[in-house]
């Protein structure tokens, strides 16, 4: 029988997925558009004044590159929704993660963060659950953002570290802290357990460890 | 001078006729078909240097086009257009004798390199 939860999120997955891939085809759709008018506006450009085509090309020019950012978007949506289509498999973590931060970016400007992966090695594969793998690194992100007020940027390292090691590599505090800190910890001690993830908080190299 | 003749194969009757007159434009001769089925009907009755199929349609997706194609003994290179987020589909599809795919939204320039590079190579099923 089928998890209630896991059939939830696969429901929201799919659908999801759907959507994203609908608005890539509309945004496919645009930039062609956009394409063929750029085409059309060189070929008479001698028949128009420079100023005019200046502007139409400028136009132009904004509407392919919003086409281009929203066509990133869409396809991370596409890829993050399609994570909920099994319950477990295996995760290129490189990939996963970068397309996790790519796509939370904004959440994390709001609490002042920026988050980067500098370190990816690009190799490292885990059998796991994808959506919960995601809440956890999601959880480690906002964990240490939360701990470190003067924190502006976050660089997250994938690497080998055992079999995997997620690091997180960046100064921050204790797990004690404000209530918001401590429920963030005991989520995250909660989701790694499910996953017999090992979290480490050393305070000594001021990082926070996944080994899975 | 003989022009390169392109299928167009995609239910995004919108997408496709903006992608066929830039590629006129550029010189190709072009003709689309919405659907899978009929994309099969024409290459059957009408000859193509490549075919760009799109591989998610309803009915016959891209996916089965490439295996009836194979079927029927067709070797035209193909290069696909997903939508999805992932490269997984595009991989699947090379595995079954694409010789090429890409990413929705496409950059023109891309895909005449991908173009280019089918046609200049013997690549096929």
């Amino acid at each position: 029988m089928i998890d209630p939860e896991t059939d939830k999120t696969r429901f929201f997955g799919e659908v999801s997925a759907s959507v994203a891939h609908e608005l890539q085809n509309v945004l496919a759709i645009v930039k062609e558009t956009a394409g063929l008018m750029q085409d059309n506006l060189l070929m008479q450009k001698d028949a128009l004044s420079p100023e005019i085509a200046e502007t139409f090309s400028k136009t132009i020019t904004r509407i392919q590159e919003q086409t281009e950012r929203g066509g990133k978007i869409t396809a991370g949506l596409n890829g993050f929704a399609h994570t909920a289509d099994l319950p477990e498999t295996g995760v290129v973590v490189s990939e996963v993660v970068q397309r996790l931060v790519f796509l939370s970016r904004r959440i994390f400007q709001n609490m002042g963060l920026g988050a980067e992966v500098d370190e990816i090695d690009a190799s490292l594969v885990i059998k796991t659950d994808p959506v919960r793998f995601q809440m956890l690194v999601f959880n480690c992100i906002r964990y240490v953002g939360c701990a470190e007020s003067d924190l502006t940027t976050l660089q997250l390292r994938v690497t080998g570290r055992t079999c995997l090691g997620i690091l997180i590599a960046r100064e921050f505090e204790s797990a004690s802290g404000s209530v918001s800190q401590k429920g963030l910890w005991d989520e995250l001690r909660r989701l790694s357990a499910q996953m017999n993830v090992s979290l480490e908080l050393s305070d000594a190299q001021k990082t926070l460890y996944l080994d899975c | 001078m003989t022009k390169i003749k392109i299928l167009l194969i995609d239910d995004e009757t919108e997408f496709t006729s903006a992608l066929a007159e830039r590629l006129e434009l550029r010189g190709y001769e072009t003709r689309a078909a919405d659907n899978g089925v009929a994309g099969i009907e024409i290459v059957q009755n009408e000859a193509f240097d490549i075919a760009i199929l799109d591989l998610m349609m309803p009915g016959v997706g891209g996916l089965d086009v490439l295996r009836q194609l194979k079927v029927l003994g067709l070797t035209l290179p193909v290069i696909l257009l997903t939508g999805h987020g992932s490269t997984r589909e595009g991989m699947e599809g090379m595995r079954m004798g694409a010789v090429d795919y890409l990413m929705k939204p496409i950059d023109i320039n891309d895909l005449l390199d991908k173009i280019n590079e089918a046609l200049g190579g013997s690549q096929a099923f």
